[in-house]
C-alpha cells in the first residue's frame, strides 16, 4: 500500500455536504415561509391591516441587479390585455377593490409585490387611491421571490413572463448573467436526461444546480418544461415577441410562427395571430408551399428528360381540351392564367429565335478559322 | 448594537477556547462594550482564567438550567473590575455535569439556555459561551442559543480534521434544530501557531503547500465561505497570563498578539451593527 500525505482539502468533504444541504433547506424554508405569508394575505385572513395609499405613489417592482453591471430586474407581470383591464376598471369603479394589493415600502416609495394589474386598472379608472397591504423591510430577493411566487401561484403570468422571471430570479440568487443561467439550465437538463454525466461537473456547478432546482420547485415549474418550453420564448424573433408581449397572440401560435422562415413572420402575424392552432398550421402550410413546389419542379424536369415528347403531347392535349371549355371566356382568373401561358409561349418563341441566330453566328465564325 | 451571542467551540480539548474567550472579552470591554462570559464547560477553566474561585452549584450556569422555574437572577460575577469596566462571568464547572442530564427530561431540552435568555435576557452587548472540548450536549445548548459560532483550532492536520467535523456538525444541527435566524460561523481562529513548524506553515498557506491544500483557500471556497482570523502564535505568555487570571491585554499590554484578539472583538461588534 502506497502511503500518501493526507490531503486536508479532502477532510472538508463532510462539512461541504452539510453546508450545502443546510443552505438549501434554509432557502426552501424561506420560500415556504413567504408562500404561507402570502396565502394568509391573499385569503384576507388578516382582516384589517390594509390602508389606502395614493395610486401615483406606487411604482412597479424594480431591482437594480449585479455588482458590476447595473441591470434592472422588473416585476414579472408587465403586459396587460387592454380590454380585460378596462373591464376590471369598470368593476372596481362599481364594486370597489375586493382584494387589496401588496406593496413594499422602500426609500424611493411603494413598490408592487402583488397586484400590478389591479393597480393599472385604478389608473385606467382614474381612481386616486388604492387599498394596499404595506410590507416593510422586504429585501430585493424576497421581493422578487414574492412577486414571482404570487403570480405563479395564481397562474396568471404568461409563459414568456414566467421565463423572464425565473431567469431573473436565478440571476439574482446566483449572481450570474442571463446566458450563464441558460447554460446552467441546459446542462442540468442534459444531466437529467442522461445526455451528459453529472459526475463530470465541478462542485460549483452542483451548488448552483441545487439552488436552481429549489427555485423551480418553489414556483412549480419542472426543469423539462423550463428548458424545452419556457426558454424558447426568450429566443423568439423580436417581431413575434412584441406581439406576444402585447397579448395579441397565444404562446403556442407564437412558437409555431417562430419556427417558420423569418420572411413569412410579418404576414403570418397579420393573418394568423388570432387563428386556432390547426388553422394557423394550415395557413403556414399554404404560405410555405412554394418550398414544396420546388420538389414538384424537379419531378417534372425528370419526367421531361426521360420522355420529352410525352410532356409536349400532354400540354397540347390539355390546351385543346381547355379551348373546348367556355371557362376562359367567362372566368376572369382562368382567362388571366390562360393569357399568361400565351405570353410565356411567345417568350419561349422569341428566346428560341435568338438562340437560333446565335448558333448561325457561331457556325460562321468557326468556318472562318 | 444588537446583542451578539458567540459560541466558542472546538472539537479538541486544550485548543485555547477559554484563552480566546477571556482575551476577546477584555478587548470588547476596551471597545466600550459590556460582555458576559458564560462557561458551558464542566472543566470550568473560565474561573481559572478570570481569577475567580469555583462557586457553589447554585451560583453557576447549572442554576439557570436546572431550577424548575428560573427566576431570572443570573449568577454573574464581575471580572477584572479594578482594571476595566463591563466584564462579568457566569461560571460553570462540575455542577454542569449533572445539570446537563435535564436536557433529556425537559420537553424543550436543547433550548433551555436559549429560552432562559429569551425569558430573562441579559443586558450585555456581547455574550461569549465557552463550550467544552469535544462535541457534546452543551454544544447543542450553545448552538441553539447563539447568533454566531467561533471555532478555535491548532493549525495541524489532526485539529483541522476535527475542525471540519465540527463545521459539519454545526450545519447539520443548525438545520436539525431549525434555528431561525440561523447562527453564522463568525470565523476560525488558528491558535498556538508555530512559525517554525512546516506543517503549520503549509496549512496556513505560508509554506510551500499547493494553494488548494491550504486552510485559507479551502475555507474561502466552501459553499458558505468561512472567515479565517489571523493566527495566534504559540507563546508561553498566554499561559502565564492565564495563571494570574488575567487577559494578556492586562498582563502584557504591549504584546502584539493583543491585536489578534482586538480584531476578533471588532468582528463581533461589526456583526452586531449589521
Amino acid at each position: 500500500m502506497v502511503r500518501q500525505k493526507r490531503s486536508i482539502a479532502a477532510l472538508a468533504t463532510g462539512a461541504i455536504d452539510s453546508q450545502q444541504t443546510t443552505l438549501l433547506n434554509e432557502k426552501n424554508a424561506e420560500i415556504e415561509e413567504l408562500k404561507s405569508q402570502l396565502e394568509k394575505l391573499a385569503s384576507n385572513g388578516d382582516g384589517g391591516g390594509w390602508v389606502e395609499i395614493p395610486v401615483e405613489e406606487i411604482t412597479p417592482l424594480s431591482i437594480l441587479f449585479g455588482h458590476h453591471q447595473l441591470e434592472a430586474i422588473h416585476q414579472p407581470r408587465k403586459y396587460f390585455d387592454p380590454q380585460a383591464l378596462q373591464e376590471l376598471a369598470e368593476s372596481i369603479k362599481e364594486d370597489g377593490l375586493k382584494e387589496p394589493i401588496v406593496v413594499r415600502d422602500t426609500p424611493d416609495g411603494y413598490e408592487i409585490l402583488d397586484g400590478a394589474r389591479r393597480h393599472e386598472a385604478h389608473k385606467v379608472a382614474s381612481l386616486p387611491k388604492i387599498k394596499a397591504y404595506i410590507r416593510k423591510g422586504v429585501s430585493d430577493e424576497e421581493a422578487l421571490t414574492y412577486a414571482l411566487t404570487t403570480d405563479a401561484l395564481k397562474e396568471k403570468i404568461s409563459p414568456l413572463e414566467q421565463a423572464i422571471s425565473v431567469v431573473d430570479l436565478l440571476r439574482l440568487k446566483l449572481e450570474i448573467s442571463e446566458s450563464e443561467v441558460r447554460s446552467l439550465l441546459f446542462a442540468m437538463q442534459n444531466d437529467a436526461i442522461g445526455k451528459t454525466n453529472p459526475d463530470d461537473r465541478d462542485e460549483k456547478h452542483h451548488q448552483k444546480a441545487q439552488i436552481a432546482h429549489g427555485v423551480l420547485n418553489s414556483i412549480g415549474v419542472t426543469l423539462g418544461t423550463m428548458v424545452n418550453s419556457r426558454l424558447k420564448f426568450l429566443d423568439l424573433a423580436p417581431i413575434i415577441r412584441k406581439v406576444l408581449e402585447a397579448g395579441d397572440i397565444s404562446p403556442t401560435n407564437a412558437l409555431l410562427i417562430d419556427k417558420v422562415d423569418p420572411p413569412y413572420h410579418k404576414r403570418l402575424l397579420e393573418e394568423g395571430a388570432g387563428l386556432s392552432k390547426k388553422d394557423l398550421q394550415a395557413l403556414i402550410a399554404k404560405l410555405t408551399k412554394s418550398g414544396k413546389t420546388d420538389a414538384k419542379v424537379i419531378e417534372l424536369e425528370n419526367a421531361f428528360m426521360n420522355n420529352p415528347v410525352s410532356i409536349y403531347e400532354k400540354s397540347i392535349a390539355k390546351l385543346q381540351e381547355l379551348s373546348q371549355s367556355s371557362l376562359v371566356t367567362t372566368d376572369k382568373k382562368a382567362r388571366q392564367m390562360f393569357l399568361d401561358i400565351y405570353q410565356r409561349v411567345n417568350q419561349l418563341g422569341e428566346y428560341a429565335e435568338s438562340k437560333a441566330i446565335e448558333d448561325v453566328k457561331d457556325k460562321a465564325s468557326t468556318k472562318k478559322r | 448594537m444588537k446583542q451578539v451571542r458567540v459560541a466558542i467551540m472546538s472539537s479538541a480539548g486544550g485548543t485555547g477556547k477559554s484563552t480566546i474567550a477571556v482575551n476577546t472579552a477584555y478587548q470588547l470591554a476596551r471597545l466600550g462594550k459590556a460582555v458576559a462570559l458564560i462557561d458551558c464547560d464542566p472543566n470550568g477553566s473560565l474561573a481559572l482564567f478570570t481569577g475567580l474561585e469555583d462557586p457553589p452549584a447554585e451560583k453557576t450556569l447549572a442554576r439557570v438550567l436546572t431550577s424548575s422555574k428560573f427566576d431570572g437572577s443570573w449568577p454573574l460575577f464581575p471580572v477584572w473590575e479594578d482594571k476595566i469596566e463591563g466584564v462579568v462571568a457566569c461560571l460553570g464547572g462540575l455542577p454542569l455535569y449533572e445539570a446537563i442530564k435535564i436536557i433529556d427530561k425537559e420537553p424543550r431540552g436543547v433550548y433551555l439556555l436559549s429560552d432562559a435568555l429569551e425569558d430573562h435576557s441579559l443586558s450585555q452587548d456581547v455574550l461569549l459561551f465557552d463550550c467544552p472540548g469535544t462535541i457534546e450536549r452543551y454544544h447543542e445548548l450553545a448552538l441553539a442559543a447563539c447568533t454566531h459560532v467561533l471555532i478555535v483550532l491548532h493549525p495541524n492536520t489532526k485539529a483541522i480534521n476535527a475542525g471540519f467535523k465540527l463545521i459539519d456538525w454545526v450545519y447539520q444541527y443548525r438545520d436539525k434544530l431549525r434555528l431561525r435566524p440561523a447562527p453564522q460561523v463568525l470565523g476560525i481562529v488558528p491558535n498556538a501557531y508555530q512559525k517554525d513548524a512546516a506543517m503549520h506553515r503549509n496549512h496556513m498557506g505560508e509554506g510551500g503547500a499547493d494553494e488548494a491544500e491550504t486552510l485559507p483557500n479551502i475555507l474561502r471556497n466552501l459553499p458558505d465561505p468561512i472567515n479565517l482570523f489571523e493566527p495566534v502564535r504559540e507563546t508561553r505568555l498566554l499561559g502565564n497570563a492565564g495563571d494570574y487570571g488575567l487577559p494578556l491585554g492586562i498582563y502584557r499590554p504591549g504584546e502584539g498578539i493583543n491585536k489578534v484578539f482586538e480584531s476578533i472583538a471588532k468582528a463581533i461588534v461589526s456583526s452586531g451593527e449589521e
